[in-house]
């Protein structure tokens, strides 16, 4: 009986890990857009809400993504790591395809950016002041 | 409603269309989306750390940033043959000061519902008891009788004035429902 019980608790310890490995793996941040290309009514999108969005194909990218992302994901302490160049989130993040589209949105809004530079002036939180202002005259160039 | 927008499409003009907030407000999946973006706030506000931030009496912070969220309403709602699939993007404006050991958060959040009432070539939208209806017979009604697509929208405002206590380990588990 002992036995059994090792066993059942042996197989669901490796369940879980297995299951913690796969959710907390870095993948590629990719961009997110909304899913223009749904022919047919969403079913059930409250549980299969990624139905309704769409990994953006390379000719769809938004202009400022590359150049901005890093910001916003700093702005809304979200974990990343930078490995040759390319930003790596974790799977369960990725996975959660709305707010990585509002990510995606998020770096090309410069009313958002500007938001964020009068939030710091007020905040008196001068660190990335220079940063954003780049990005801010980025958008007017 | 829904017969009203028809009308707006077929009438041509074009203009952005108001939608009434109190209709809008009583379609479940509306609170519900609203709820999701007011939540995303309340995870956001707890990892900026204001208790660390904010150490001395009447210290204050300013909290701003804006969440979209997506949703589809159910073939039965009357909502879904306005719009389909629409978006509320919301955006928070937060003031947090410390006053002793509280926290006190004020400030609003103003949602914006919108969508474009149009038909895209390929698509079928389901008309229930009656089938499957191709988007491309309306884009024939655009193009014969003078129909045009048109923005709709609607916005309101949630204020809020609440006091947190940091929890024993510190960190504030703030609660905007």
């Amino acid at each position: 009986m002992k036995k059994k019980i090792y066993i059942v608790l042996a197989i669901l310890i490796i369940l879980f890990s297995v299951y913690y490995y796969w959710q907390n793996r870095y993948v590629e941040l990719r961009p997110v857009l909304v899913n223009e290309d749904l022919r047919e009514p969403a079913l059930f999108s409250e549980t299969f809400h990624n139905q309704l969005f769409k990994i953006a194909k390379p000719n769809e990218i938004p202009p400022n993504f590359y150049k901005n992302i890093k910001w916003v994901l700093q702005r809304e302490n979200q974990d990343y790591i930078v490995k040759n160049g390319v930003i790596y989130i974790r799977y369960k993040y990725m996975n959660d395809y709305e707010m990585i589209w509002n990510h995606t949105t998020k770096t090309n809004n410069l009313e958002w950016f500007k938001s964020q530079r009068s939030m710091d002036s007020i905040n008196g939180e001068d660190n990335n002041t220079e940063e954003l202002d780049r990005i801010i005259k980025g958008f007017r160039d | 409603m829904a017969a009203d927008c028809l009308q707006w499409w077929l009438d041509g003009t074009g203009f952005t269309k108001n939608i009434d907030v109190k209709w809008l407000r009583g379609n479940n999946e509306v609170i519900v989306a609203e709820n999701v973006n007011i939540e995303r706030f309340e995870e956001r506000l707890g990892l900026e750390n204001f208790d660390k931030k904010l150490t001395k009496n009447g210290d204050f912070a300013e909290y701003k940033n804006e969440l979209q969220r997506q949703f589809v309403d159910g073939v039965f709602r009357e909502l879904y043959y306005v719009s389909g699939t629409s978006t509320i993007t919301s955006k928070a404006n937060f003031k947090i000061t410390r006053v002793k050991d509280n926290f006190v958060l004020s400030g609003t959040i103003i949602h914006y519902w919108w969508d474009r009432y149009d038909w895209h070539k390929g698509a079928n939208t389901y008309i229930n008891s009656f089938g499957y209806i191709n988007d491309s017979d309306a884009l024939l009604v655009e193009k014969h009788c003078g129909a045009r697509p048109y923005e709709m929208r609607s916005q309101w405002q949630q204020s809020f004035n609440k006091t947190f206590q940091s929890g024993f380990f510190g960190g504030l588990s703030i609660k905007l429902k």
